[in-house]
């Protein structure tokens, strides 16, 4: 049994893709009743989504859309035609929260801007995931994690060392929209909380751009003071300039091994223990931080030749009782078999909607009380109509009328 | 065998109510079973065909002793879609699968799949 923390909060999502309905994924990991409105034809876009890094996925198991729509119900709407809208405000009556990525000119177009949804129900929270946020001048345009997030942020270009031909890619499919999911999650947990204090609802904004900013912080805060931007640096083997126990180290089967043992006081002696060289840490010229500074080129040949002696497993298992900071490179291939992600349950298995193997997906975040999640496959389209409109009470009569005008299915 | 189709048949609800000139049709929210294998529906629309899977008609109860799986009907139903004929009389939901396939009077029913728009990186 796992703790539910958004149990009896019920979310109405009207949103596609991604990195809003990541929010929705992470509060029904935590509990929460979310019930996702999509196309009764067409269905959320990113089901069409099948062709992803060149792998191309089955429908069926489709892991682009389980990730960010697991737990979840679907219902099917169609929110152009006044039925359909009047089918959205009879959930919206009895759901605390309104989450959605649709675009301010459809919100409005198809009448589920936060005007039309308070008016069917005043106490509801509205939440709004953007590409480049809710106000300005570009409010109306639309984007994606690998433009707004990436691309204009300036991760992109920080990401790229200077000498590169071009800029390096997200690489990963939906980073900027799994971690921003997270922060719309926050945000609707803090606007529940100050709702159950004062009993105002707030409206909510997340968007792609101020994800990206807030993940850049750091760097973006030491520009705003300096001026100065620092970019990664181009990929090598060996330690830091300054500071040999920093730096990626090769194996002898071309796996990494970095160490990022930024403070090396106390921990020079098992460094060169763990890499079978005890004598270095005896060497006036390593022995203590200063000098391990001064004489770091030597320091960082010692280190590249011993890594270069044995396999990146053996290093993986061997550096376990290092007492400094470091990491294996590891691959997501390793990452799934990884003890420590195991132990702390960060993969929670679903059905497999072919009613084969189940699906691996990584559960939010936030872990409670210490309990693995519980979760369910994501919803087939429409799956839910029926029982959902039911469950808020509406008769099968007006059910069949709406479904025999296309308003659901 | 047909004998215990027949009990099965004058079991159900819709058709112990049934007037003598027209039979109505299946209750919208009922559930069926399979008689032939797991699976389970939901009726969403039906009129007054016979509802089979596996070959076999459907009922609110399950038999004691399982009919068996018609080769023609053994494609399989997958949870949460949704079964259709052409005409659009009849609509099912799964809620359980199972190994046989879904028809009404030895019609087989199709799927309803979304047809979301194309999309690819």
């Amino acid at each position: 049994m796992s703790t539910k923390v958004m149990q009896g909060v019920r979310v109405l999502e009207v949103a596609q893709f991604t990195f809003t309905p990541a929010a929705g994924a992470v509060l029904a990991d935590w509990g929460a009743d979310v019930i996702k409105i999509e196309h009764p034809v067409r269905g959320d876009t990113q089901r069409g989504f099948l062709n992803m890094g060149g792998v191309t996925l089955d429908p069926l198991r489709h892991t682009l859309f389980e990730h960010p729509n697991r737990g979840k119900r679907s219902v099917g709407i169609d929110l152009s035609t006044p039925e359909g809208q009047d089918v959205l405000y009879e959930l919206a009556k009895q759901c605390d929260v309104f989450l959605t990525n649709y675009l301010p000119q459809v919100r409005q177009k198809n009448k589920f801007d936060v005007e039309h949804i308070r008016a069917a129900n005043p106490n509801i929270i509205y939440a709004r995931g953007s590409a480049l946020g809710n106000k300005g001048p570009e409010r109306e345009v639309g984007g994606f994690d690998g433009t707004c997030f990436w691309s204009r942020s300036g991760i992109a270009y920080s990401m790229t060392p200077e000498e590169l031909p071009g800029p390096i890619s997200q690489g990963i499919p939906a980073f900027g929209d799994s971690i921003g999911g997270m922060f719309i999650a926050g945000g609707i947990s803090a606007a529940l909380f100050h709702r159950e204090k004062t009993g105002e609802a707030v409206e909510l904004d997340v968007s792609l751009l101020s994800a990206a900013a807030w993940a850049s912080g750091a760097v973006i805060a030491q520009v705003a003071e300096t001026g100065i931007l620092t970019r990664n640096p181009m990929p090598g083997s060996g330690g830091a300039a300054r500071n040999p126990f920093m730096g990626n180290y090769q194996t002898s089967d071309n796996g990494t091994i970095n160490l990022c043992t930024i403070s090396p006081t106390g921990h020079i002696r098992s460094l060169f223990e763990h890499i079978g060289v005890p004598e270095a840490a005896d060497d006036p010229r390593f022995s203590e931080p200063r000098a391990l500074f001064e004489n770091a080129g030597a320091a960082s040949d010692i280190l590249m030749k011993a890594f270069a002696s044995q396999p990146f497993e053996y290093w993986r298992q061997h550096l376990k009782t290092f007492s400094g900071q470091w990491a294996p490179i590891q691959s997501f291939h390793e990452l799934l078999t990884d003890e420590q992600a195991l132990a702390n349950d960060m993969i929670v298995e679903v059905e497999g909607a072919d009613g084969g193997a189940p699906l691996k997906l990584v559960r939010g975040p936030v872990q409670w009380n210490g309990e693995a999640v519980e979760t369910t496959r994501s919803p087939q389209a429409s799956e839910h109509t029926e029982i959902v409109l039911m469950e808020m009470g509406v008769e099968w009569d007006r059910i069949e009328e709406w479904k025999a005008s296309g308003a659901i299915a | 065998m047909e004998g215990q189709r027949r009990d099965r048949l004058s079991a159900h609800p819709n058709k112990t109510h049934a007037r003598e000139d027209k039979e109505p049709e299946m209750k919208p929210g009922t559930r069926l079973k399979s008689a032939a294998c797991d699976t389970e529906v939901m009726v969403i629309r039906a009129a007054d065909g016979q509802i089979e899977c596996g070959g076999a008609p459907m009922g609110e109860a399950k038999p004691a002793d399982p009919a068996p799986l018609a080769a023609d009907f053994s494609a399989g139903t997958l949870m949460g879609k949704r079964y259709v004929d052409t005409d659009g009389k009849y609509e099912l939901l799964c809620v359980k699968p199972g190994k046989g396939s879904l028809a009404v009077d030895g019609q087989a029913l199709v799927v309803k799949d979304a047809k979301p728009l194309p999309a690819s990186d």
